[in-house]
Parts: C-alpha cells; sequence; structure tokens
C-alpha cells in the first residue's frame, strides 16, 4: 500500500476556498499536506479524520526568505492561541489547519480579507500573469512573422514548427488572459458580495480551462514531433525534443538552486540576486551545450 | 477599499483598539475582546494579524515590546483619536435612533 502520494496542484494562488476544500477532503480520505512542490504536492497517509484548513496570506512573505518572517512568526502564535496549526506555506498563502469542530475563524473581516489577498496578488500573481501575456504577445509575433515569411528558405518541417510555436503562443495568450480576466472578476464581485453583506465570490471553472489548454499543448507538441519523427525531418524533432528537455532541466536547476540558497540561511536580496545570475548562466550554459551538439553531428543540416 | 481608512471603524477595529488603551499582545486581545463583548464579537488571528499591522503603519498604535514571537502594542495619541472620533459617531447614531423613533 502506497504511503505517499503526489497530486497535481492546479489551483490558483487566490483560491483561498478551493484550497482548503480540497485539503480538507484529502484529509477525509486520509492524505494529509507533507510538502509543496512547484506543480505536484506530496501527501501522506494517516488516519482519515476531519480535519478543517483555513487559508490566510501575508503579502511581504517570499519564497526566497530564508525562513519566517517576523510577522509570519507573530501570525502563527495568534493562530496557535485560537487552536490552528500551520502546515504550510505557498507563496503569500499561510495553510492552517485544525481538528476542532468549530473552531474561530482565521479571518473575521471579509473586507480585510479581499484587501489583504489583492496585496498579496499584486506582488506575484499579477505581476506573473501580466509577464506570461507579454511573452505570449512576443512569441505570437515572432513565430506569426516567421509562418507568413516567404516559403523559399522555409521547409515544410520547418513551417510545421513555427505553426506550432503560434499555436502554442495563442494558447499562452488565452491561458494568461483568462486567468487575468477571472481574477478581476473575482476581485470585483468578491468587492460587491462584500459590500452587501457577504463573503468573498467562489472562484470557477479556471482548472478545466488550464487543463485542457495543457492537454491540447501536449497533443500539439506529440502530433508536431511525431509528425516530423515520421516524416523527412527526424533531426529537427530530436533538436526539438532536446531544446524542451533543456527548458524543464533549467527550470529544475533554478528552482533546487532557490531552495538550496535558501536553506543555506542567505538574505532574500541576495537569493533573488543570485538565481537571477544562474538562471541566465545555466541557460547560456544548456543552449551552449545543444548548440554544440547539433554543430557537430549536423543534426540539422 | 472603499471604506476610507480608518475614518469609521468595524466592530472589530473598535475593540482592538479599546483592548490597547492598556499595554497587551496580539493573544490578549483576542481574548480581551470575547469577554468584553460576551462573545458576540471574536476576533480571528488573521484579522487580528492584518488590522494591528495596519493600526501600526497608520501610527495608531505602536509597538512596545517583544517576547519570543509576540509582540506588546499600546494605544497612541492618533489611535485614541480615532477611537474617541468612532464613540463620538456611535452616540450621534444613538441620538439620532431616539429622535427618529420619537423617544425623548
Amino acid at each position: 500500500m502506497k504511503n505517499v502520494k503526489y497530486y497535481f496542484w492546479d489551483y490558483l494562488l487566490y483560491d483561498f476556498a478551493g484550497v482548503e476544500r480540497r485539503l480538507s477532503e484529502l484529509a477525509a480520505q486520509g492524505w494529509y499536506l507533507d510538502k509543496i512542490g512547484a506543480m505536484w504536492w506530496k501527501f501522506k497517509r494517516g488516519e482519515p479524520k476531519a480535519v478543517t484548513y483555513a487559508v490566510t496570506y501575508i503579502p511581504e512573505a517570499s519564497e526566497f526568505n530564508a525562513g519566517p518572517t517576523e510577522g509570519q512568526r507573530e501570525l502563527e502564535a495568534y493562530c496557535e492561541e485560537a487552536g490552528w496549526k500551520k502546515t504550510a506555506d505557498w507563496f503569500q498563502m499561510q495553510i492552517y489547519s485544525t481538528e476542532q469542530p468549530s473552531p474561530l475563524p482565521i479571518e473575521t473581516d471579509e473586507e480585510l480579507r479581499l484587501a489583504t489577498i489583492h496585496k498579496a496578488m499584486r506582488k506575484n500573481y499579477l505581476p506573473s500573469s501580466v509577464l506570461m501575456a507579454v511573452i505570449g504577445v512576443i512569441l505570437l509575433l515572432m513565430q506569426g512573422s516567421n509562418l507568413l515569411s516567404p516559403p523559399s528558405y522555409a521547409g515544410f518541417s520547418l513551417k510545421a514548427t513555427y505553426l506550432f510555436g503560434v499555436l502554442d503562443a495563442v494558447l499562452l495568450l488565452m491561458m494568461s488572459g483568462v486567468n487575468l480576466a477571472g481574477y478581476y472578476i473575482w476581485y470585483r464581485t468578491s468587492g460587491q458580495q462584500i459590500s452587501r453583506g457577504g463573503g468573498c465570490a467562489r472562484v470557477f471553472f479556471y482548472r478545466k480551462f488550464n487543463k485542457a489548454a495543457l492537454a491540447l499543448l501536449m497533443v500539439l507538441m506529440v502530433c508536431w514531433i511525431g509528425g516530423m519523427l515520421a516524416g523527412s525531418d527526424p533531426g529537427l524533432a530530436v533538436y526539438m525534443a532536446a531544446y524542451m528537455a533543456a527548458l524543464f532541466l533549467l527550470v529544475f536547476c533554478v528552482k533546487k538552486i532557490q531552495q538550496g540558497l535558501k536553506r543555506f540561511g542567505l538574505p532574500k536580496g541576495v537569493n533573488i540576486f543570485l538565481v537571477f545570475l544562474a538562471d541566465i548562466v545555466l541557460a547560456f550554459v544548456f543552449m551552449g551545450i545543444l548548440m554544440y551538439v547539433v554543430w557537430n553531428t549536423g543534426l540539422l543540416f | 477599499m472603499p471604506r476610507e481608512k480608518f475614518q469609521t471603524l468595524t466592530e472589530q477595529m473598535f475593540y482592538i483598539l479599546l483592548c490597547l488603551r492598556a499595554e497587551c499582545c496580539g493573544t490578549d486581545i483576542m481574548r480581551r475582546v470575547d469577554e468584553m463583548t460576551g462573545g458576540q464579537v471574536s476576533v480571528g488571528p488573521g484579522t487580528l494579524y492584518n488590522l494591528l499591522d495596519q493600526f501600526a503603519a497608520a501610527g495608531m498604535i505602536r509597538e512596545t515590546g517583544r517576547k519570543g514571537r509576540r509582540r506588546s502594542y499600546l494605544l497612541t495619541s492618533k489611535g485614541s483619536q480615532a477611537l474617541l472620533r468612532e464613540y463620538e459617531r456611535l452616540c450621534r447614531m444613538k441620538e439620532d435612533y431616539v429622535r427618529g423613533m420619537g423617544g425623548q
């Protein structure tokens, strides 16, 4: 019997109710949050229990901090007093749990809760979503102009690559657009509901949309690489597969470096600087290795 | 936020500031508000943390000491003024109510 399970965590940072609900459901099935990963959250088996999870936010919290901030420690002390135990934190999100049957809620002022979430999202979620949209626009322009260029120097496989790039960029734009618009609608609706004496609004549908977009991306990628392997350009397919692998390896290495520097106890600013530096250096190194292999094996020529 | 910051106070803001007329830490505040209001008003730990942070940033309370993870606070003159303003507003509302209902 497996005692560890990994769940693909596709909840957005501001969907506190979704995270609370899901964690309580999993605890009722005997799965308890053990470790938060970039995309997969690790759960350990335990006795199934009715556990209430509550999420709150500290805008100044950061993944780059060496340890919990004074604010996080202070909040933890207040929560312990009210019977809540710290379970984990995820960027600005602070996750607490309790087995008390009717605990005092961590948040008792919805207007303040919404303002705090918005402050936290302005620090992390919103800038990263905007950045994703900008990258989508740049990709679309680049790949679109390549696709529309005269076919004299671009063969069929290369055109298929550009077409894949265009579809990729469109999907990226759609995902960031839907997620940004979704947040804006949620924020407005929540504000309206609170002014009428209610609570924050429920967040709908984004998980299905994001899952469908990712699945579509995977299908496109498999079709495209498979088509090239089976066709006249297997070298390009191998190159693109290696390129994707290098990209994933880069993200993995950068995350590990950030975690290592955090364990080393370096201050936030130094951690950010070194991670940024490592990101650039590793990108050059990986691309250099890839180009060296391409040049020496004649993969693309 | 639609409410102009601290021009009017919510129940929770009011009672937190009232507790801080005497120096105390956050965990004491949660207990005191509960006792003071007979359980009618409860301040959750997340709400308390954020309000203390905002009050301190607005100069309405000041930190007086630190013991481990707990920080103690005390009301400042600016906080006292806000509390008094709110009290006067509530009194005016009460008087308006009495007049409106045709009472003395």
